[in-house]
């Protein structure tokens, strides 16, 4: 059955959680061998909560947040978001809620090499209404934010790597999301600036109430979040 | 500029191997395509001094049989004068005889010129600009005075860079007045090449004026393209009702009137008289064009596979932060379209060096390529054709992956 469109223009209802797993399972099938991923997830994150992911390397959790957010499909379980259930959503409709409602940061940053700073920022913008002056103004306006005014013209190449997460942060929050999602968001960075960029990540959440999900490493930076998902081989333990 | 452009600009600026490589094969494949474009459409566009013809019928060949040989070839002026006159839906009637070579020696150099002996109505269905003098007229076909109107290369070789008006033109054994000069004709124009036209009551064949097979040929110029089942169906009656000339061995005639594309299609395909090949003909082209451009379309796909696999992080980010699959496919199309469209334009200045060269060697026997609008719109719609049709499909493979295989590089 063809999944039906949803509208995801509507605000997310702040009542139920703002993100569900239900019996969440993902496999991996190759001709010979079948490996389990995650195995039976349940999992609820209230609004504006900020969660810490940990469990070691190959334990499944940055599968996890890839399913939170709707970038892999789970092999079995559901996935609700705001209360929409992902399943029903077709990929124009899915990939309009992740526009709308989430952003995410990654490890490696992943920013377009072509594009300047502030072109980066703009990317989430493009794939909504508004004229080319109000993307801009948002994504300057994000830059400053993050700290990053002076280099709104300079390309991931000429910035350091810290630097570079910053403008991936501001890309993250551009448009505004409910839900930001950070798979080992200083993963790649020195302590010090890794520090920052979770200080970055802290006044998000506290204020404008973002609920944000972070995998880590770092029992430091978990303890600093208001709840530690633990994740072992594919299950969940805590 | 809108992002999509500036982006596609910016991608092919930041790989400049892939962007040469991709330009170059495009644009070979392309400038090959407007060549050849450029001769179709000299071939066939209405230019002066052939301006009607895109609502001409044209009459070269005639079968006449006897008993025992059939005659296929140019028809005699009798079978068009007492056949072919005042057509249905016709506004101009001209017969013409085809050139004929005649030649003198000026100053010791031998000069052959080509003679074409027309009615007067000849000026009105082809729209020569006179570089000098007039043509002649009604009343001087009447009257069969030896009057010439000369081209300009004739006009240079027999009387240098004098006016050429008033002057004597040999012409076989005769001499004639030179009362017109026109500009070259392109010898592709088949109704109209030559280099001197004199009066058709001048001809000089014994009884041209009653011959059923000759060396005529006659145009018609149509109120318009829709006239033309109605001219071929009236001939065709007239036809049926052909009479045996006494003293002649003659025993039936046929006319075959068509229009220039249907001339081409015919000797292009070696067609038989009576069929109408011009769908084939356009079918056979449109294959040759499709298969031309579907190999460096299949390469082009390869390089994009790869490049777009390059891309496949950027992908994935996009993906990740809202871009549909039609958006992306609309993206990577557009990128190719941009590269394609660059390569089109280059390959048109290709075209026009090859134009010059052509023109400066003389490959094409003093005929010239020229790139008209309209090939430039033929250029561009194949540009568009060739980005979509080598950009679609590595851009739908890409855009189906998950984000997360996209970020990971492409992986399934």
């Amino acid at each position: 059955m063809k999944p039906a469109t949803a509208t995801v223009d509507t605000p997310h209802p702040r009542s139920g959680p703002a993100l569900a797993l239900g019996g969440v399972e993902k496999l991996y099938r190759t001709d010979r061998v079948e490996t389990v991923a995650l195995s039976r997830i349940d999992l609820e994150i209230r609004h504006g909560s900020f969660v810490s992911v940990m469990g070691p390397s190959g334990s499944g959790k940055s599968t996890l947040l890839h399913i939170l957010g709707l970038l892999d499909a789970p092999t079995s379980g559901t996935v609700t978001i705001g209360g929409t259930d992902a399943a029903r959503l077709n990929d124009k409709a899915r990939a309009q809620l992740r526009n709308r409602h989430i952003g995410f940061v990654f490890q490696q940053f992943h920013l377009v090499p072509d594009l300047s700073a502030r072109d980066n920022v703009e990317l989430p913008l493009l794939y909504r209404k508004g004229s080319s002056g109000e993307r801009r103004r948002l994504a300057e306006k994000a830059l400053e934010r993050v700290g990053l005014a002076a280099r709104m013209d300079h390309r991931p190449t000429q910035m350091s790597g810290g630097q570079q997460q910053r403008v991936a942060i501001a890309r993250a929050i551009v448009g505004q999301p409910d839900i930001v999602l950070a798979d080992e968001p200083t993963g790649n960075l020195d302590s010090a600036m890794g520090n920052e960029i979770m200080e970055l990540l802290e006044g998000l959440n506290r204020e404008d109430g973002t609920t944000i999900v972070m995998v880590t490493h770092d029992a430091a930076l978990a303890d600093r979040t208001d709840e530690v998902v633990r994740i072992f081989d594919g299950r969940r333990v805590s | 500029m809108p992002s999509s452009l500036r982006l596609s600009l910016e991608v092919l600026r930041r790989r400049p191997f892939f962007t040469f490589v991709s330009l170059f094969g495009i644009a070979f494949t392309l400038t090959t395509l407007l060549v050849v474009s450029a001769m179709l459409d000299g071939l066939l566009a209405p230019r002066a001094p052939e301006v009607h013809m895109d609502r001409s019928l044209y009459l070269n060949r005639a079968n006449v049989f006897s008993d025992n040989n059939d005659f296929h070839g140019p028809p005699g002026y009798g079978l068009l004068d007492e056949y072919c006159r005042d057509l249905p839906g016709v506004e101009i009637t001209t017969f013409y005889s085809n050139p004929r070579t005649s030649l003198a020696f000026v100053n010791g150099q031998r000069v052959e010129t080509e003679v074409r002996h027309c009615d007067a109505e000849y000026w009105r269905a082809f729209r020569f600009d006179f570089l000098e003098g007039r043509a002649f007229d009604a009343s001087d076909v009447e009257a069969a005075r030896p009057v010439v109107v000369i081209d300009a290369s004739t006009r240079r070789a027999f009387f240098g860079e004098e006016s050429a008006i008033g002057r004597t033109l040999p012409v076989g054994d005769r001499a004639f007045e030179v009362i017109g000069v026109v500009p070259d004709v392109d010898p592709m124009r088949e109704a109209t090449t030559g280099n001197a036209w004199t009066t058709l009551t001048t001809h000089p064949a014994d009884g041209w004026q009653t011959q059923q097979r000759g060396d005529f040929s006659a145009c018609f110029v149509a109120t318009s393209p829709a006239a033309f089942d109605a001219i071929r169906a009236e001939l065709d009656a007239r036809m049926e009702a052909w009479e045996p000339k006494p003293g002649t061995l003659f025993t039936d005639a046929r006319v075959f009137p068509q229009t220039r594309l249907q001339e081409l299609a015919q000797e292009a395909l070696g067609a038989p008289r009576g069929e109408n090949p011009v769908a084939r003909f356009a079918g056979l082209l449109a294959l040759i064009a499709f298969v031309f451009m579907l190999l460096p379309a299949v390469n082009l796909v390869n390089v994009n596979m790869s490049r777009i696999l390059e891309r496949a992080s950027e992908i994935g980010v996009r993906k990740a932060f809202g871009a549909s699959n039609g958006e992306l496919v609309r993206q990577f199309v557009i990128e190719n379209v941009v590269l394609c469209v660059l390569g089109g334009l280059i390959s048109f200045v290709l075209a026009g060096f090859v134009a010059e060269l052509s023109a400066g060697a003389g490959w094409l026997e003093g005929s010239r390529l020229q790139l008209s609008p309209r090939v430039f719109l033929v250029g561009l719609a194949l540009s568009v054709f060739f980005g979509v049709l080598s950009g679609i499909l590595p851009a739908w493979r890409m855009a189906r992956l998950q984000p997360v295989q996209a970020l990971r590089g492409g992986e399934r």
